[in-house]
């Protein structure tokens, strides 16, 4: 008995991907495309599409045969996808090119088992011949009805199988090919396009929610089922000046972190949280810096929840019910509040930047944030324009941005275009100098940063070259290849390389 | 006469090695001619020069374009779009193969190319174009 409720259990978690009961429809070429028909598992060998000027049976395409100078079974042939045969008849329209060019024109019909054990990719067993009709010249030029009951041995199988059918002969050219079309073969389709077109199988889904155990990433939750990372948020190395509007020595050190976030999505492809994680790796400076996230174009009320974020209860920011900032139009994640506190019993203004050590490890900071996935405001990972940015030294007013990232609604716009900053916010230009020089770059992977002091063109010298010709030229100046870094000027912590 | 021999020999090797220099210095000048003239004077950074055009970032964007083709049956498995490795997952999602889907992806300019997998399609692309059309049509062979 208990052995028989565990069995009813497990059949409920692990629900079949059942795939609709469809009729293998009629080939009847009109597609154009031989290869649609093949993507849906039909295969030719020597056989095309024709709509050649007379050719056609029915309709603007056919079938064509190759030259038939081998009476093969293998020499030109069409083959059904994976099928569960029914009963009854198979039908084809029949004609041949020209009446009198060769001797023999035959259609051979035979039938192919699953093989599963069959090392090939096809798995296909070993080929039945069951019927065939042959032709002597002169050949039939007008369109012939034919049919051939399906065998005893397949009819009504709950096992698949293909039928092949060959269209060969001997003698003739090119001018005198077999003609074939609107081939309808009783029975459900069973392929599947998605898998080599094998034939389908009950796939594992214990969570049910319509993605395959080996494809899901949570494959007992059905609110989530995929980790993808979220656009322009690949794990990477943030590094900031933070005396914006002015500018400082440019070791683009004083605040460093690596940063991540990935998007984790349902089965519908809606997301569900979006997890940012972050460690400080350098403070260059004696500023304690916050750092946040804004999620452009994103309505705070998006979010379910926000969790894991190191606040401090923040002197400058409050917060929404959800965790989200209060008083932004869009969505924005205090990530942490104060750099300086990842580094409990670290004093002095600079940690990490001097190269004779010593070094110590930030606090790790994973926030979660939560998002509705109710219809009306799911989002995808299209929507999904993340903006990290610096709150310098406690005062919510004023923040660093990458490169043409636009402010927050918090950040006091009076600094704007004030000592070396010249952002223009109707060209959509922000956090930018006269020549167009940066206050913070972002850089994919994490890289070493400098030390104290040290501009960063002595460290990562292509980066001149690579600034200088647009990104055409060094675009991976921040590699670790011959001549591409001063590696006595950089610092390198645990896990970057 | 034999100072004279002497003084020739001399010549001789001296000429050998000033034409081995001025080979050398040859090679030198024409190395450094081929080298991109790209700004690479700037040895701060605040004397770099660039466009205004220029976006400072390490990424590229791209589109990428599912085809979706008629089926005989709905047919849904996963989409994914990710680094060779297959560490990086730039995209992953439920496709219907018979519906079109478009996205925007943000590749490390550092990464040559991405893999895009449907089923048991693969299909790998470099990174170096604006535009990813991917489909599951087979290739044809008569």
């Amino acid at each position: 008995m208990k052995k028989l409720l565990l069995s009813i259990v497990t059949g409920l978690l692990i629900t079949a991907n059942t795939h609709a009961q469809t009729a293998l429809p009629i080939l009847n070429a009109e597609s154009g495309n031989r290869s649609l028909e093949q993507a849906n598992c039909w295969s030719f060998g020597s056989a095309s599409y024709t709509n050649a000027t007379g050719l056609p049976i029915t309709g603007s395409w056919s079938i064509l045969s190759n030259s038939p100078s081998n009476p093969s079974i293998g020499a030109c042939w069409i083959k059904t996808p994976w099928i569960k045969p029914g009963s009854g008849n198979i039908t084809l329209k029949y004609k041949n090119q020209s009446s009198t060019a060769g001797s023999i024109r035959r259609i051979i019909l035979s039938y192919i088992p699953h093989n599963a054990a069959d090392p090939g990719n096809i798995k296909e067993g070993t080929l039945v011949r069951f019927d065939s009709i042959s032709y002597s010249s002169p050949f039939p030029t007008t369109s012939q009805n034919l049919s051939f009951a399906i065998p005893a041995a397949i009819a009504n199988s709950t096992v698949p199988y293909k039928v092949m059918i060959s269209l060969v002969g001997v003698g003739g050219n090119s001018g005198s090919r077999l003609i074939v079309d609107d081939i309808s073969v009783p029975g459900t389709y069973f392929a599947d396009p998605a898998n080599n077109c094998l034939p389908q199988v009950q796939i594992l889904d214990k969570d049910g929610d319509g993605v395959a155990d080996n494809l899901d990433e949570y494959p007992e939750d059905k609110d989530r089922a995929y980790n993808v990372q979220v656009p322009n948020a690949s794990a990477s190395t943030l590094m900031f000046e933070d005396l914006w509007p002015a500018t400082g020595d440019y070791d683009f050190n004083d605040f460093v972190a690596a940063y991540d976030a990935v998007a984790i999505t349902n089965a519908d492809n809606k997301v569900v949280e979006v997890k940012i994680t972050s460690n400080v790796m350098a403070i260059g400076a004696s500023y304690n810096n916050g750092f946040a996230v804004q999620f452009d174009g994103l309505k705070p009320d998006l979010v379910q929840s926000v969790k894991g974020n190191i606040t401090n209860n923040s002197k400058y920011s409050t917060f929404n019910d959800n965790g989200t900032e209060a008083g932004q139009d869009f969505l924005n994640i205090l990530v942490f509040d104060q750099a300086r506190a990842l580094f409990p019993g670290v004093g002095g203004s600079g940690i990490n930047v001097n190269p004779e050590g010593p070094f110590v490890n930030s606090e790790k900071v994973t926030v979660t944030i939560a998002f509705n996935t109710a219809k009306e405001s799911a989002i995808e990972i299209k929507d999904l324009k993340l903006n990290p940015y610096i709150i310098v030294n406690q005062n919510r007013e004023i923040e660093v941005h990458l490169p043409d990232y636009a402010p927050t609604g918090l950040a006091n716009k009076k600094f704007f275009g004030t000592e070396k900053d010249n952002s223009n916010f109707e060209k959509g230009v922000y956090y930018k100098t006269k020549n167009n020089l940066p206050f913070a770059i972002k850089v994919e992977g994490l890289v070493p940063h400098m030390i104290e002091k040290q501009d960063i063109l002595s460290g990562y010298p292509k980066l001149a070259d690579w600034a200088a010709s647009e990104g055409k030229e060094y675009a991976n100046w921040y590699n670790a290849s011959e001549g591409f870094r001063q590696n006595k000027l950089l610092i390198y912590l645990e896990g970057v390389k | 006469m034999k100072l004279k021999t002497t003084f020739m020999k001399n010549l001789i090797i001296l000429s050998v090695f000033a034409l081995i220099g001025l080979t050398s210095c040859k090679k030198q000048m024409n190395e450094n001619q081929d080298l991109p003239n790209n700004g690479s004077s700037a040895k701060k950074f605040n004397e770099i020069k660039t466009s205004e055009k220029f976006d400072w970032k390490t990424t590229n964007e791209l589109t990428f374009n599912y085809v979706g083709i008629p089926t005989i049956q709905p047919v849904k498995t996963t989409l994914t779009i990710s680094s060779e490795d297959g560490k990086i997952v730039f995209y992953a999602g439920t496709q219907d193969m018979s519906s079109n889907f478009q996205t925007k992806l943000v590749v490390p300019t550092n990464m040559s190319n991405l893999v895009v997998k449907y089923g048991a399609v693969s299909k790998t692309y470099n990174t170096n174009v604006s535009i990813i059309s991917f489909d599951i049509l087979p290739t044809l062979v008569d």
